[in-house]
C-alpha cells in the first residue's frame, strides 16, 4: 500500500495553511473473528462427543479504512483522524497550544526485511475455524475423557500502512496476525488459554490439547499438602512468559526502575524487538515509519537501558518502538517483542536439573504485582518434581515472590522460546529459578 | 444533518431478502460518532478530532450468527455486507441511496475553558497540586433499520472527563460542562488529595456508607453485569454455582433494606436517553429487583428469542465492528427514606466511601471486587479522618442481603466506562446513598 494521492496533495498543501509541519497516516485492514460457545456438557459416561450443533456460532468479518494527520510547528498543534481515505480539502480545525515533534527519517545498516511469503492468503474461514476447535476437543477428550471446550475465540486479521511526513519519512508495511482464546473444563477443574501466531494455520491443535491437558491434570487436588516444593522451581516457558510481561514497566520509559535493580542475574539478556524474525507484531517500521529493530535492555545480568521512543532520547537514533494500535491512536512507546534471550538447554535437562521442586506449566489467573514493592502473585498449575521426574500434580497453588527476586534468581534457562500476547508480545524459555515460594491457593 | 440521504424503505427491503427464514433475526446499524479531545498541557499533540462514520449488517440464525461491518457508508458497502452475512449473491438487491450528512460543529469552547474552571475550583478550597486533565465531548449518533421496523435516529452526547494525579487517576462522565461541574470534580480530587497520605484501613469486615457516585458503581458490577442474560448462561458458559447464587437471590426476601432497581434508558440524563437499542428495539422500564427479589434481566434480541420470559430491549454495542451485547444504560436504585444523619449512624464504626474508581464481577463465583481509590472513617455520627486505598469484596447475594438502609438522595450521574467483552461504553446511573452493614475490606489493592 502506497500513500493515496489524497494524502499527498493535502501534505503539499498544509504548509500553506499554515502547518509546517505534518504527518499522514493511512491504514486500511480486514478480519474475520468467530466466537463458539459450548451449549451443554454431555452426560459423563456417556462418550458422546459435542459436535458443531452443541455449540453457537457467532462470525464477525470487519473491513476497516481510516487515516489521520498530525500538523502544526513548536507552538500549536492538532490531530484529526477519520474513517475512508485521505481527503486533500479536508477542513482543519484551529490547532490548540500544544508543541507538535515529528521525527526526522532515519538511514543506516538494518537487517534486510522479509515478509510473510503467503501474506496475501485467504483469512481464516468458518471451516478452517469450526475444524480447530472440534480438532482440540477430540485431542483432549483421548486422554480426559470428559473434557470439553466450553468457549472458544479465534480471530485472524491482516492490515497495511502507509505514512509520510513533511520531514521526509516516507513508509509503507504490512502486518498479519491471528488470536486465539480458549476456555476448556474437566469436571470442576477450569482453565484459559491465550495465544498469538501470525498466521491462523500456525496454531497446533495437538500441541494446544495436550497444554490444556497437562493443566487440567495439574490443577487435580494433590493428596499431601503443598507448600513443600523446595528451594527451586522449574517454569515453563509460558508462565515464565507471563512473568516477564509483570517486568516490563521496570524496563519501559523513562521513569522505569531497571537500573535501580541492581546486578541481575548473569543468565539474562532481554531484548525488545519490532523486526523479530517470525515475531506476531514483526513489521519493519514503528507507528511513525521509524526503522525497527532489536534494543538490548539487560545484556548478562548488567542494565543497559531503557526502551525509549526517539523523543525521549533528545534526538539520538534509536529503533523506532512506537505503537499505533490504529488509524484513530497516537503512536505511543511500547515494547513489541520484549524477551529474555535463550540458552541451548533443552526442557529435560532442566527438568533433570532441578532435582526436587515444582515444575510449574502456566499461569491460572493475572499476575498481581504491587507496583511499591515489586511483590508478586500468581495462581498456577505445576507438577512435583522427585529425583529429576515430574512425579505429581500440585493442585491449586500460587507462586509468590518479588520481581528482584525473579531476576536475580534466575539460574538456568531453556531453549523453548514462547511469547505470550499482552500490550504487546512477552516472551521467555523454560526458567530455572531460585528464591520463589510456592504455596496453597 | 446527520443523514442527508437514508433511504430506509429499500434498506429495510434489501435486508428482508437476507433474512429470508422463519425466526431470523436481522437488523442494519449506520453510526457517526465524533470524538474531541483537548489533552493536557504537557501533551507531545494538540486538540484531537476523530470522526467516525459505517455500518454493519447482521444475521442471526437459531446457534448462529453473521457481522459484517465496514467503515464507509454507501449503499454499495452496504450491499457488500448483507452479501457477507447471507454467504450468498442475492440477484435482486438494489442498491438504496444513502448519504451522510454534514459534519457536526464540536463545542471547542466548552473542552478549551474546563481546564481553567477547575482549577479556579480547586484553588476555592485553598489547595494546589499537579494534575494533567484530558476533557473529551463524545457524540455518537445510531440509525437502526430492520426488515419490518425503522426507528427513529438515537443519539448520545456527553463529556468524558480524565485526571491523572501523582497518587491516581480520576474520571468522570457528564452530560454538560456547566459552573457545577467543575465544582464537583474539585470535591473529589481534593479529597483524594487530602487522603493521599492517608494509610489505608485495617483489613476485616466493616460497615460502609456508599454515596451515590460509589452506589453507581456498585449497582453497574453487583446487579447490572449479574443479571446479563449472556453472563446467567442463557446461551453458554453455564456455571452452575453462579445460577446457585443469584437463584438465592431471587429465591428468598432479603433480610436487610428491600432494594428495587430498574434498568430504563429513557430515565438516563438528558442527552443520553435512549428511547430504542442498538439493536433498533424499543427499551424498556425494567425491574431487576423489585422489593429484594431478582424479577427481570437485561436481554439482547439474540438471548430474548431464545428464552419463553426474557424481553428484548437492552441490545448495545460498542461499535459497528462489534456485536451487541445485552448491556445496561441506566440503572436507577430508588430511593428510600434514610437522612444523612440516619445512614451515617447505621455505618457507625465502619467507613464513608464517596466514589469507587473501578469494580469488576467474577461470572464464575458471582463474587464482586470494587476498589475506593479514599474513603473516611465514620466515627460518633459524622465522617472523620481520611484512609487510603482499600477493596470491597463480597459475593453478590450477600452484598445485596447486606443492604441495611437506603438514602432519599438520589443523583444522576454517569456511572463510568463499561468494558465488557472488550466493548467501551459510557453507562449511567440515578442512585442514593447506600448502607451495607457488614463487607469485607482489604487494605490497599490485592
Amino acid at each position: 500500500m502506497n500513500s493515496s494521492p489524497g494524502a499527498e496533495a493535502l501534505l503539499a498543501d498544509l504548509p500553506n495553511r499554515g502547518f509546517p509541519e505534518a504527518e499522514i497516516y493511512e491504514k486500511r485492514g480486514r478480519s474475520r473473528r468467530f466466537v463458539a460457545t459450548s451449549k451443554e456438557s454431555p452426560a459423563p459416561g456417556t462418550g458422546a462427543e459435542a459436535g458443531p450443533e452443541s455449540r453457537s456460532l457467532a462470525q464477525a468479518s470487519a473491513s476497516e479504512e481510516g487515516w489521520a494527520v498530525r500538523a502544526g510547528d513548536r507552538r500549536r498543534s492538532l490531530f484529526h483522524a477519520a474513517t475512508g481515505s485521505a481527503e486533500a480539502a479536508l477542513q482543519l480545525v484551529d490547532p490548540s497550544p500544544h508543541p507538535l515533534l515529528l521525527p526526522d527519517p532515519q538511514t543506516g545498516p538494518l537487517d534486510p526485511w522479509r515478509e510473510t511469503p503467503d501474506f496475501d492468503s485467504a483469512l481464516v474461514n468458518e471451516t478452517g475455524a469450526s475444524q480447530l476447535f472440534q480438532a482440540i476437543e477430540r485431542e483432549m477428550r483421548k486422554e480426559l475423557r470428559n473434557a470439553r471446550l466450553v468457549a472458544a475465540d479465534f480471530e485472524e486479521g491482516s492490515a497495511e500502512s502507509a505514512l509520510l511526513s513533511t520531514r521526509g519519512v516516507r513508509a509503507a508495511w504490512r502486518t498479519r496476525a491471528a488470536a486465539l482464546r480458549l476456555e476448556v473444563r474437566d469436571g470442576d477443574r477450569g482453565c484459559r488459554f491465550e495465544g498469538a501466531e501470525s498466521m491462523a494455520r500456525d496454531f497446533d491443535p495437538l500441541a494446544l490439547a495436550r497444554r490444556l491437558v497437562d493443566r487440567l491434570c495439574a490443577l487435580e487436588p494433590r493428596r499431601a499438602a503443598a507448600g513443600s516444593s523446595g528451594p527451586v522451581v522449574l517454569i515453563a516457558a509460558p508462565l515464565a512468559a507471563r512473568l516477564i510481561q509483570a517486568c516490563a514497566p521496570l524496563f519501559v520509559g523513562p521513569a522505569s526502575r531497571g537500573a535501580a535493580l541492581g546486578a541481575l542475574s548473569p543468565a539474562i539478556t532481554l531484548i525488545d524487538d519490532g523486526r523479530f524474525a517470525s515475531g506476531v507484531l514483526a513489521a519493519p517500521f514503528d507507528g511513525e515509519g521509524l526503522p525497527s529493530g532489536p534494543v538490548t535492555l539487560v545484556e548478562t545480568g548488567r542494565f543497559v537501558r531503557s526502551l525509549l521512543a526517539w523523543w525521549e532520547t533528545e534526538r539520538i537514533p534509536v529503533p523506532g518502538c512506537a505503537r499505533r494500535a490504529s488509524w484513530r491512536d497516537l503512536p505511543r512507546r511500547a515494547p513489541t517483542h520484549l524477551y529474555l534471550l535463550p540458552s541451548q538447554t533443552g526442557v529435560a535437562e532442566l527438568v533433570e536439573s532441578v532435582g526436587a521442586g515444582a515444575y510449574l506449566l502456566d499461569a491460572e489467573g493475572p499476575v498481581r504485582v504491587d507496583r511499591s514493592t515489586l511483590a508478586f502473585d500468581v495462581a498456577v498449575s505445576g507438577l512435583e518434581i522427585v529425583a529429576g521426574r515430574a512425579v505429581a500434580p500440585l493442585g491449586a497453588v500460587r507462586l509468590c515472590g518479588d520481581l528482584k527476586a525473579l531476576l536475580t534468581g534466575i539460574r538456568q534457562l531453556g531453549r523453548d522460546l514462547q511469547f505470550v500476547p499482552g500490550d504487546g508480545m512477552f516472551g521467555a524459555p523454560s526458567l530455572v529459578v531460585e528464591g520463589l515460594r510456592v504455596l496453597p491457593l | 444533518m446527520t443523514w442527508a440521504r437514508l433511504e430506509t424503505a429499500a434498506v429495510a427491503r434489501a435486508l428482508a431478502s437476507v433474512a429470508a427464514e422463519a425466526g431470523d433475526l436481522a437488523e442494519v446499524y449506520f453510526e457517526r460518532r465524533i470524538d474531541a479531545e483537548w489533552p493536557p498541557a504537557e501533551a507531545r499533540c494538540g486538540l484531537r478530532v476523530r470522526r467516525e462514520e459505517g455500518l454493519a449488517a447482521r444475521l442471526v440464525r437459531g446457534e448462529r450468527s453473521w457481522l459484517a461491518s465496514r467503515d464507509r457508508i454507501t449503499g454499495a458497502h452496504l450491499l457488500e455486507a448483507l452479501r457477507q452475512v447471507a454467504r450468498a449473491q442475492p440477484a435482486t438487491l438494489l442498491e438504496p441511496d444513502i448519504a451522510v450528512g454534514t459534519p457536526t460543529a464540536i463545542p471547542f469552547a466548552a473542552l478549551r475553558s474546563f481546564a481553567a474552571e477547575l482549577e479556579r475550583a480547586i484553588r476555592r478550597h485553598h489547595v494546589a497540586f499537579p494534575l494533567q486533565l484530558t476533557v473529551r465531548w463524545h457524540r455518537r449518533d445510531v440509525q437502526v433499520v430492520g426488515p419490518r421496523w425503522v426507528p427513529s435516529t438515537e443519539r448520545e452526547v456527553f463529556f468524558s472527563l480524565e485526571v491523572d494525579m501523582p497518587w491516581g487517576r480520576f474520571g468522570a462522565l457528564a452530560t454538560d460542562l456547566a459552573a457545577g461541574e467543575a465544582e464537583r470534580v474539585a470535591r473529589s480530587l481534593v479529597g483524594r488529595f487530602m487522603a493521599r497520605e492517608a494509610e489505608p484501613p485495617h483489613s476485616g469486615r466493616f460497615p460502609v456508607l456508599l454515596a451515590p457516585a460509589a452506589t453507581a458503581v456498585l449497582l453497574h458490577e453487583a446487579v447490572a453485569h449479574a443479571l446479563e442474560a449472556d453472563l446467567m448462561g442463557e446461551i453458554g458458559g453455564m456455571d452452575d454455582d453462579w445460577r446457585r447464587s443469584i437463584g438465592a437471590v431471587s429465591s428468598s426476601a432479603s433480610p436487610g433494606f428491600p432494594l428495587d432497581v430498574l434498568d430504563d434508558p429513557r430515565r438516563a440524563p438528558r442527552g443520553v436517553d435512549r428511547t430504542t437499542d442498538d439493536e433498533g428495539q424499543a427499551v424498556v422500564r425494567r425491574w431487576l429487583i423489585r422489593a429484594g427479589k431478582v424479577d427481570q434481566v437485561i436481554s439482547d434480541s439474540m438471548c430474548a428469542a431464545r428464552s419463553a420470559t426474557h424481553l428484548a430491549g437492552s441490545g448495545f454495542r460498542g461499535g459497528r465492528h462489534q456485536p451487541p451485547l445485552p448491556r445496561t444504560h441506566h440503572l436507577e436504585l430508588l430511593p428510600g427514606d434514610a437522612d444523612p444523619r440516619r445512614l451515617q449512624s447505621a455505618a457507625e464504626g465502619g467507613l464513608y466511601v464517596p466514589e469507587l474508581d473501578r469494580g469488576r464481577l467474577d461470572p464464575a463465583t458471582g463474587e464482586v471486587v470494587l476498589h475506593a481509590p479514599c474513603g473516611r472513617y465514620l466515627l460518633h455520627g459524622e465522617p472523620g479522618d481520611a484512609c487510603g486505598p482499600f477493596e470491597l469484596r463480597a459475593f453478590v447475594p450477600d452484598l445485596l442481603a447486606s443492604v441495611v438502609a437506603v438514602g432519599k438522595d438520589a443523583q444522576a450521574a454517569g456511572a463510568g466506562w463499561c468494558a465488557k467483552a472488550g466493548q467501551r461504553r459510557a453507562v449511567w446511573a440515578t442512585a442514593p446513598s447506600v448502607v451495607i452493614a457488614d463487607i469485607a475490606v482489604f487494605a490497599g489493592t490485592r
